[in-house]
């Protein structure tokens, strides 16, 4: 059972209100470590990726403590810490109501870009910021249920394990979108063996990569737009996200070589082919796609994550996903072009892309 | 080796007439290597097991598993609760197929599936994807009906949901198509201004282990062939091949075809890139087919005839270029030796899982 669940819901249904991205629980590592098991430096209660057409996202981190024990100014203090860490630029700090909260305090921590809060004052944050889903739409994410089903796929699936932990963790410990999208084709690529369209939490999981890997995709689609905004020529637009996706020339190039050391059958007529991520035209097209509302595809990954988890409750509502497909119009067909490419990329079985897409294109015609 | 164990491997061999002994009393005094060449090296064993040979239970389960899965490849654990084996038996026997390498396994859905190499060496993928999917029975009356039709085109088989008189269902049709789109070894396919482009379905090719590379270049050239035909056959322009088998012993006894059509250039075109076959224009647009005469040609022609009139292939496990070296004198073998086609081999090249998981690796990064 997770710890403070009534504070955690309330930031929880805020972030999906505002069309934020959340991410619940994210265990944070060390960026550097020397032993072989990895040691946990601390978690984060709730993260929201605020959509930002400049930078991409920024990191809204929120602290809940319903407990009695520690002082507010020096739970301030941490999160700064923490935010710190993880380049957030905004922190939030729950407060049980019984806790006194000195004035004095509070403008301290707002000097830190955090703000403190009661638990009842909430709602009238939420209030006055728009922070709410209107009336009698739900939404499949801001279920806390949904979260705990998730985190336990790998109690029923221990082969699965290491995609929850990279989609509360790894994830989000890359420094970079380019090693985050790497890293999400990578992982799904490894276990696309146990992966089982038959089975609902499986697909929930393939929907939360998709998701995973929009989040990371915008971002990167971003730095080209600034960069280039729409380049006119395929090759242009090609090798400039492919030098992006390895870090650089140096790095792709010292990549190339590696892989070029593996001794492989020789195929169409001795011709080698240079690195590039698995189905890479379709990767180029994908990317084209997002370049037309660079803007719009920052939301994506919330409509992707929003229908995949109708999958956790078997509910399959689709209510809330097509209120933001009405709002950013491209964000469906987004997700169903990530969808396919990830399908295809990742190896896993057909079904998974198909129920996507024609999920998607529900979505879309419904508005 | 201790020396018990060398006496009882001579002895065995000599029982099987591979060697022939020197002896005093008991002990070895000399070994003559008498190994049989190919064919008869699998004659002489054959006689030996049916006559002198007990085979144990794990033997006699091996030849029962590998005879099964020429049919289709399996879901472990329904295989052994069809054949009610022992489990460890079982097991042992799994192992001993996978390091002996006539078995593989492979992990889809979530399911183990177990293949045959020799019947099922290229798509293994797709066809355990699938097998994991729908079930081995499925993909085995495919496969009689490919064996009954081989070389029926695609389209007619998705149009009429028929493969020649046998229905089929939408997941077999869909096993079709993967093939012939995510295949790694394609099927031939032709393309005509009045039907588009067309795939011609087979079953599946020998693998390398049971088709030496010149056989394997043969076999293709025969599909080819057999393709050409059965686009006359079934999607023509005007006049329809009414006979395949007549067309084919024209073919292979007169190496022409006598009545030129215009619609010769396009149902021939692929012969004529494979070097079998090529046009002789005889005036007013009309074109007569003459099949280079070679060996090759006239063995790929013979396979084409034996495919479509439903006969087992013919001394394909054969590898003729093989067994003239082991006969012939040293001059010979330095030949081949320098031969191009064996100069290209000299790095072993890795196994596909193992390419992937390479290229994983480098996909992933380190940042």
């Amino acid at each position: 059972m997770m710890k403070d669940r009534a504070q955690k819901a309330s930031a929880l249904r805020y972030i999906v209100a505002k069309r934020w991205f959340p991410q619940l629980e994210i265990d944070v590592l060390p960026k550097i470590s020397t032993t072989t098991k990895n040691k946990l430096i601390t978690d984060i209660d709730v993260l929201g990726s605020v959509p930002d057409e400049f930078l991409g996202y920024r990191a809204f981190l929120f602290d809940c403590k319903s407990g009695q024990r520690e002082s507010p100014i020096n739970r301030t203090l941490w999160l700064r810490g923490l935010m710190d860490r993880v380049h957030a630029t905004r922190g939030l700090l729950i407060l049980s109501d019984r806790k006194d909260i000195q004035r004095d305090h509070r403008i301290s921590a707002a000097e830190l870009d955090i703000s403190i809060v009661k638990q009842d004052e909430f709602g009238i944050l939420a209030n006055a910021t728009d922070g709410f889903l209107p009336v009698g739409v739900s939404s499949s994410v801001a279920e806390l249920d949904n979260w705990e089903i998730f985190f336990s796929i790998p109690e029923r699936f221990p082969k699965l394990e290491e995609m929850v932990t990279f989609s509360r963790s790894a994830f989000w410990m890359c420094e970079s979108p380019a090693e985050a999208c790497r890293k999400t084709i990578a992982i799904l690529r490894k276990a696309h063996p146990e992966l089982d369209p038959a089975k609902a939490l499986h697909t929930a999981l393939f929907g939360d990569f998709v998701a995973l890997f929009l989040h990371a995709l915008a971002r990167l689609s971003l730095q080209i737009f600034m960069s280039y905004l729409q380049p006119s020529n395929r090759d242009d637009l090609a090798e400039a996200l492919l030098l992006l996706l390895y870090g650089g020339r140096d790095s792709y190039e010292l990549a190339n070589q590696l892989r070029k050391l593996v001794p492989r059958e020789k195929q169409n007529g001795g011709y080698e082919k240079e690195l590039t991520p698995p189905e890479w035209d379709k990767f180029v097209q994908l990317t084209r796609h997002i370049l037309d509302a660079p803007r719009q595809a920052l939301f994506a990954p919330l409509l992707a994550r929003e229908v995949a988890w109708s999958y956790l409750n078997g509910k399959d509502s689709i209510e809330f996903a097509s209120i933001m497909a009405v709002e950013q119009p491209q964000s469906g067909k987004f997700c169903l072009l990530a969808a396919e490419y990830l399908g295809k990329a990742a190896k896993v079985p057909h079904e998974f892309a198909e129920r996507y897409s024609k999920q998607f294109l529900e979505i879309q015609s419904k508005k | 080796m201790t020396v018990p164990e060398v006496k009882s491997t001579m002895t065995l061999l000599a029982d099987i007439e591979f060697v022939r002994l020197t002896q005093e009393g008991k002990t070895i005094k000399e070994v003559l290597p008498t190994v049989p060449y190919y064919d008869d090296l699998y004659n002489g064993l054959e006689e030996y097991m049916n006559t002198e040979l007990d085979v144990n239970e794990t033997e006699k389960l091996a030849l029962t598993i590998v005879a099964r899965l020429a049919k289709a490849p399996e879901k472990i654990d329904k295989l052994q609760n069809d054949l009610g084996a022992e489990p460890k038996l079982f097991r042992r026997n799994m192992e001993i197929g996978q390091k002996g390498n006539f078995l593989i396994q492979r992990r889809c859905r979530g399911r183990d599936i177990i293949i045959n190499p020799n019947y099922f060496a290229e798509n293994a993928d797709i066809f355990a994807d699938h097998v994991s999917a729908t079930g081995a029975k499925s993909v085995d009356a495919l496969l009689q009906g490919l064996r009954q039709y081989q070389g029926w085109p695609l389209s007619l088989i998705e149009k009429n949901a028929k493969l020649g008189k046998i229905e089929v269902k939408a997941e077999q049709i869909s096993l079709l198509k993967r093939l012939a789109q995510d295949g790694i070894v394609k099927p031939p396919s032709i393309e005509t201004a009045h039907a588009g482009v067309n795939y011609f379905m087979f079953t599946p090719t020998p693998s390398k282990v049971h088709l030496s590379p010149t056989k394997k270049d043969i076999y293709e050239k025969a599909m080819a062939i057999v393709a050409a035909i059965r686009q006359g056959q079934l999607l023509p322009k005007k006049i329809a091949i009414r006979s395949p088998g007549a067309v084919l012993y024209t073919l292979k006894t007169q190496l022409r075809l006598g009545k030129p059509t215009t619609e010769f250039q396009h149902q021939y075109k692929n012969l004529v890139h494979l070097r079998i076959g090529r046009f002789i224009n005889v005036g007013s647009g009309f074109y007569e087919f003459r099949i280079i005469d070679t060996q090759a040609n006239r063995e790929a022609l013979d396979i084409a005839y034996s495919l479509v009139s439903g006969e087992q292939i013919p001394e394909l496990s054969i590898d003729d270029e093989a067994r003239e070296a082991l006969q012939c004198d040293q001059d010979y073998i330095e030949s081949i030796i320098s031969a191009a086609t064996l100069r290209q081999r000299e790095t072993v090249p890795l196994s596909e899982e193992q390419i992937e998981e390479c290229d994983s690796l480098i996909l992933r990064g380190l940042k």
